[in-house]
């Protein structure tokens, strides 16, 4: 077998020369230089096991039945489908699903390597614990029963918020919406997982604006757009195949405009390309908007009919941002904003897509909320191919907000006030008084003069578990610090300081890594005893759904059994709980086989709760058809064209009101007041009441189309049914389960269906909030951020006094602010994605066909910096954060980045501060690539929302090593 | 004679070994494929793929 | 007689490597050995662009023509192949190609050169199709199955295309004259002026 042969323990060669293995570009500077210096370490590890896998692997039966299955892949938020081939239950081979008009068969590297995930060979094999500092097998029974034995005695010790955990945005709905139930059966609000530290403040700042926190259109729908405006958004490396629509709306004469502190592979497709100073975008928004009001180019009819205080952002842009004050501020002058502003005036509808680059900053939501008004001011949000293009992060990171592990809110967004935990007790059928007696009963400083009870309060969150095992036990508002900690599909080395995080781990009584791979929980602290590994299984091994960005709900077929000893998500939910004795409760109507949950028994539990977002109409069995149909759905619309499901929108993307038997075909568009809302229409949403300090917050003169109220009207419940005199369109056994309930408690959803079927939505229909009155800037105002490189305007733009209890945590600004770091740390230090790696990278740094592309974490440094700092291009260098971690990285010098900003990716992991970990890996699962984490060398700083994290704008110094 | 004689076996064995020189000897021609035979590569099998690779251009390369 | 082709779009090509990756999973080329490669022009300036690069399938292949040994054949349908038994790893065809598309796979630690492996357009070798041979020589032979490349097939924004010259040129004539016939890209004007 000579071409396998040859991968042999000579990999660490340099690669050929010439046109393809010539060095041009980011990848074969790297690439070049990698194979000679990281190579050495991937030679000696490689060869023998991928030959014989890839030969395991590739053992083609001509006789045996090669089975078609097909999946959704598991990295980013697009949900692309993919075709697995599988013969004698091996994945023996990947085809394209040019039907899915999700993707048309595209993938990106990630995706088109997914078949790695069927034999990898990286994995955490069995259950492990470390004894005495060393890895050593055992068998899972024994394995959950000495977890469960610990964390009871901690339970008894401490109380259950002693325990915290992280879940997944990579589990599937089913596995997510078990994880969030888990921590509600043990007992506690202290889980978390992905989002926080991707789209929190976006959630948090559009579902306070319109409604919910997702995205509002779709990625097919940008091919309807005019002009497309991407913020702190790298589509071409972290959502590629989204770059396929972009691309065509590009072709049919929209504009693109790219704003971003790094000329990124997407800005070099753009039109107009703005470079701004990170950490600006709220007076960079003002600037582009300034323009807007400036010229009149406003649509002020749909402001006067949906939008409430658009008065108050304009007296703030006028009087504080003009052009002159932008550009102190953001670096940008007059000229740039205002081609921004002309060619989004001139050109609409258009879309303003944002990602990490806006939402992980100490004012994160402001900086959403900020875009929510720009767009809102020229009518762009309920229009196709407008919108707030939010595109999430982790394949699952929308499904996993709407119903999975969130400290602050329930599946639904429910609220944990005894409201919220009522409804679920109700769809759980389980008593209310048995649950809440699981949680600690005593009461906690609240934050605002009064004490709280932990059941009713939001839990630590991923970005600060590390202060709840670190800080002083009498500052923390719960009984004690964290004990226990599980890390449930979550790499540690995406949330910031990361020396505090290896001290913290070290002090944990016990930590629990669930995962298919060791992550870098396994090797970055010292701990010797009280650690475990659970493996589990990936997305291909078990079925479930999957909700897209776009909201649609795809369902993946399990492609493979669990290779080696890996367990579903669920399985091992049920394993745990079964040994911490609430399994009978917990899944009391979810079917068990075997000890594994039936995922479509639990997708249908799902559907009977989760009211309030519209998760109730996509039945297992609809799912499936719509995965059987593909090809049936337009690329534009989405919309089905004949066949079984006729006018339908792909995969019933939420809001799917009702029951499944009423078939509400999804939304596409969210707050199209164009259609009716059994096609989907819809409408700004009801949530802050009818009137705030004498001002009406309904909608005027505007309603979605067929709507028997022509004008506002608030939520539908049974009081309103009644004065309308609908209340009799229920059927009796729906006007029991109606009365004295509101849409979303109505567990038979007569509710819902008697106000669609009088065309009305539901959740009402207000104004969309300009001014949000309950977060602590009512209008997006702009502070510099904490370590920050101006620190000549502090005094200008200050931020926010310290907080004594925030997430149950002592929260600091103002006294981090207070000391200025610029002078000794110059460079703004900004992360973010490769389009090889995702998360913390362990997965994709373990498939070979993924790093093979990129073997070594590096720095972007602009020539001048690098000039400055004495630093040649393909140098080690250290790059050094204001708080004291420093990473030992490969300086790649680029007019990528301006002067005064550096760039790292945060997917590496593995080394600490420059020391490779390689020995503290169980044998044989070590990544093949690994290197300093860009977190091991970031700062404290924190969104005054939600908890976000700050990743994008801190400061840092690059000296070489 | 026996020079004769040799000359005549000389002659027979020449043209003995001239007709041996037959058209299936080989003799090398720069540029010509010596490696084995693809079946997959000839006429035939091109030809039989074709609309079924045409086809698949139209569904996979297209945007739809 | 249709001639496969490849085109990479430059206008749509993002650099995302799928092509690399699909490439790899296909033939589970070892780790070292890039059949294609996606090659970055200006990268991080003004003009940044990116296409991606295999062997071409040249009609009249430069490699052909300078083998000493004459392992290179062309299908009916124009994809260039060659023979591993006969190769003997000289290196000539990598001089003569102007893509560097070959490549030598190293058979020991002391870097010996092992015979050439290039990209087959996903058609296999001369050998019985599907079989062991021809996939651990070649890899697989999706054009036996009525399929095209799978870099191809599974680009992220269908820059990438494979298939009969004329269809392939058909889409992309296509592309081009819904783009207004220029290239779109950030840095044209700033380049060659507004009226470019």
């Amino acid at each position: 077998m000579k071409l396998m042969k040859k991968s042999g323990a000579s990999t660490a060669s340099s690669p050929v020369p010439g046109l393809l293995g010539k060095a041009i570009g980011r990848r074969t500077f790297l690439q070049g230089t990698g194979l000679a210096v990281g190579g050495v370490t991937v030679a000696g590890m490689l060869p023998t096991t991928m030959v014989k896998k890839a030969k395991a692997a590739r053992r083609v039966d001509p006789n045996a039945e090669i089975r078609r299955v097909k999946t959704v892949c598991g990295h980013c938020s697009v949900g692309c489908s993919t075709i697995a081939e599988v013969q004698n239950g091996v994945w023996i081979g990947q085809e394209p699903a040019f039907e899915s008009p999700i993707n048309l068969g595209a993938h990106c590297a990630k995706g088109a390597a997914l078949r790695n995930h069927g034999h990898s060979a990286r994995r955490v094999k069995y259950p492990m614990k470390l004894t005495n500092g060393r890895w050593q097998r055992m068998s899972w029974e024994d394995a959950i029963n000495e977890i469960g034995d610990k964390l009871l005695q901690i339970r008894e010790e401490s109380g259950p918020d002693a325990v915290w955990f992280a879940g997944s945005s990579k589990a599937n709905n089913e596995g997510a919406y078990l994880q969030r139930k888990f921590a509600a059966f043990w007992g506690s609000n202290n889980c978390d997982h992905q989002a926080r530290i991707c789209h929190s403040t976006t959630v948090a700042g559009v579902a306070n604006t319109w409604g919910y926190g997702a995205q509002t259109n779709s990625y097919n729908d940008i091919n309807k757009s005019k002009c497309i405006v991407m913020c702190g958004s790298n589509a071409a490396e972290a959502h590629p195949v989204a770059m396929q629509m972009i691309l065509r709306s590009k072709e049919g004469g929209a504009k693109l405009i790219v704003l971003d502190p790094r000329f990124t592979r997407t800005a070099a497709h753009s039109d107009v390309y703005v470079r701004f100073r990170s950490g600006t975008d709220v007076p960079l928004i003002w600037g582009i908007l300034w323009h807007v009001f400036d010229n009149g180019w406003e649509d002020t009819e749909y402001i006067r009919q949906r939008v409430w205080r658009m008065d108050r952002i304009r007296d703030e842009v006028m009087s504080n941002w003009p052009p002159e004050e932008v550009e102190r501020v953001t670096g940008v002058g007059r000229e740039a904003l205002y081609e921004v502003a002309r060619m989004m005036a001139e050109n609409r509808p258009a879309t303003f897509v944002w990602c990490m680059g806006g939402t992980q900053h100490t004012i994160g939501s402001n900086y959403v909320r900020a875009y929510n008004c720009l767009q809102l001011a020229l009518g762009n949000i309920g229009v196709e191919g407008g919108g707030a293009n939010i595109f999430r992060g982790h394949d699952n990171v929308q499904g996993a907000t709407d119903i999975g592990p969130n400290p602050d809110n329930l599946p639904g967004y429910y609220p944990i006030s005894e409201a919220g935990w009522q409804h679920w007790c109700r769809v759980w059928d389980v008593d209310y008084e048995w649950l809440q007696a699981r949680f600690d009963q005593n009461e906690y400083d609240d934050g605002r003069g009064g004490t709280i009870k932990p059941m009713n309060t939001g839990g630590i969150t991923v970005s600060r578990w590390i202060d709840g095992v670190l800080e002083q036990k009498e500052n923390i508002a719960q009984k004690d610090n964290i004990r226990a900690v599980m890390f449930w599909g979550h790499a540690p080395n995406s949330q910031t300081r990361g020396p505090e995080m290896k001290r913290a781990m070290e002090m944990l009584d016990l930590l629990v890594v669930i995962d298919p791979y060791p992550t870098v929980s396994a090797v970055l602290h010292d701990r010797r005893d009280n650690t475990y590994l659970l493996p589990a299984a990936t997305q291909y091994e078990q079925a479930g759904s999957v909700t897209a960005s776009n909201r649609s709900i795809q369902w993946r077929e399990q492609v493979v059994e669990p290779l080696y000893e890996h367990k579903s998500d669920s399985e091992i939910a049920y394993r745990l709980a079964n040994k911490l004795g609430f399994a009978e409760e917990m899944f009391k109507h979810i079917e068990v086989r075997d000890n594994k949950p039936v995922p479509e028994s639990i997708l249908r539990e799902i559907n009977r709760g989760a009211w309030s977002i519209g998760y109730t109409g996509q039945s297992p069995e609809r799912l499936k058809e719509h995965m059987a149909n593909q090809g049936h759905f337009d690329v534009v619309s989405l919309k089905a064209e004949g066949g079984p499901l006729d006018g339908e929108t792909y995969c019933l993307p939420w809001p799917c009101y009702g029951t499944p038997e009423i078939k509400h075909p999804g939304t596409h568009v969210l707050y199209d007041t164009s259609k009716h809302v059994m096609e989907g229409g819809g409408n700004f949403r009801a949530n802050f009441g009818t009137e705030y300090e004498g001002e009406n917050l309904l909608a005027e003169d505007s309603w979605s189309k067929g709507a028997e109220i022509q004008g506002g009207y608030p939520q539908f419940d049974s009081e309103l049914l009644k004065q309308l005199g609908w209340w009799d369109d229920l059927t009796d056994e729906e006007k029991r389960l109606a009365e004295g309930r509101s849409w979303t408690t109505d567990l038979s959803g007569g509710i819902i269906r008697v106000a669609m079927k009088h065309g009305c939505h539901p959740f009402g229909n207000a104004k969309a909030r300009a001014y949000v009155w309950n977060f602590p800037d009512p209008v997006p105002l702009h502070r510099e951020p904490l370590y920050t490189p101006r620190y000549d305007l502090v005094s200008d733009y200050p931020t926010y006094e310290d907080r004594k209890v925030f997430y149950r945590l002592p929260t600091r600004w103002k006294s981090v602010q207070a000391r200025d770091y610029s002078r000794e740390f110059p460079l703004i230090h900004t992360s973010g994605r490769l389009v090889e790696y995702e998360g913390g990278g362990e997965e994709t740094r373990s498939n070979p066909w993924l790093a093979e592309l990129k073997q070594d974490m590096f720095v972007e440094i602009n020539p001048a910096d690098a000039n400055d700092a004495g630093v040649r291009d393909g140098q080690m260098v250290w790059l050094e954060g204001p708080e004291g971690g420093r990473i030992r990285i490969k300086a790649m010098v680029t007019r990528r980045v301006g002067r005064g900003t550096v760039f790292t990716p945060f997917h590496f992991g593995g080394h600490f501060e420059g020391e490779d970990l390689l020995s503290k890996y169980p044998d044989g699962s070590a990544p093949y690539v690994r290197g300093d984490s860009t977190n091991t060398a970031t700062t404290y700083g924190y969104d005054a929302v939600t908890m976000m994290q700050e990743t994008k704008t801190t400061l840092c110094r690059v000296v070489p090593a | 004679m026996p020079t004769k004689a040799m000359l005549a076996l000389v002659a027979t064995m020449s043209l003995f070994l001239l007709i041996a020189c037959g058209s299936d000897v080989t003799i090398y021609e720069a540029g010509v494929y010596k490696g084995k035979h693809d079946e997959t590569a000839t006429e035939e099998a091109a030809q039989r793929r074709q609309d079924q690779l045409r086809d698949r251009a139209m569904t996979g390369m297209t945007d739809r | 007689m249709a001639r496969m082709k490849f085109l990479c779009d430059a206008e749509r090509c993002i650099e995302c490597q799928a092509c690399v990756t699909a490439c790899k999973n296909e033939h589970e080329v070892p780790w070292g050995v890039n059949r294609r490669r996606v090659i970055v022009m200006n990268d991080g300036r003004p003009g940044e662009k990116s296409v991606s690069v295999a062997c071409m399938h040249c009609t009249d292949a430069p490699c052909a023509a300078v083998c000493p040994v004459d392992c290179f054949y062309t299908t009916a349908d124009g994809i260039v192949l060659h023979d591993k038994d006969l190769c003997i790893g000289c290196g000539y065809c990598f001089y003569a190609c102007p893509f560097g598309a070959p490549q030598y796979p190293r058979q020991t630690a002391f870097g010996v050169r092992g015979k050439m492996d290039k990209c087959t357009f996903c058609a296999g070798g001369p050998e019985v199709a599907h079989s062991e041979a021809e996939l651990t020589k070649y890899g697989t032979n999706r054009i036996a199955e009525g399929k095209l490349p799978l870099c191809a097939e599974m680009c992220a924004t269908k820059a990438l295309l494979a298939g009969d010259g004329d269809i392939v040129a058909d889409i992309y004539r296509k592309r081009v004259m819904r783009r207004g016939g220029r290239p779109q890209t950030w840095g044209w004007q700033a380049a060659y002026g507004q009226d470019a």
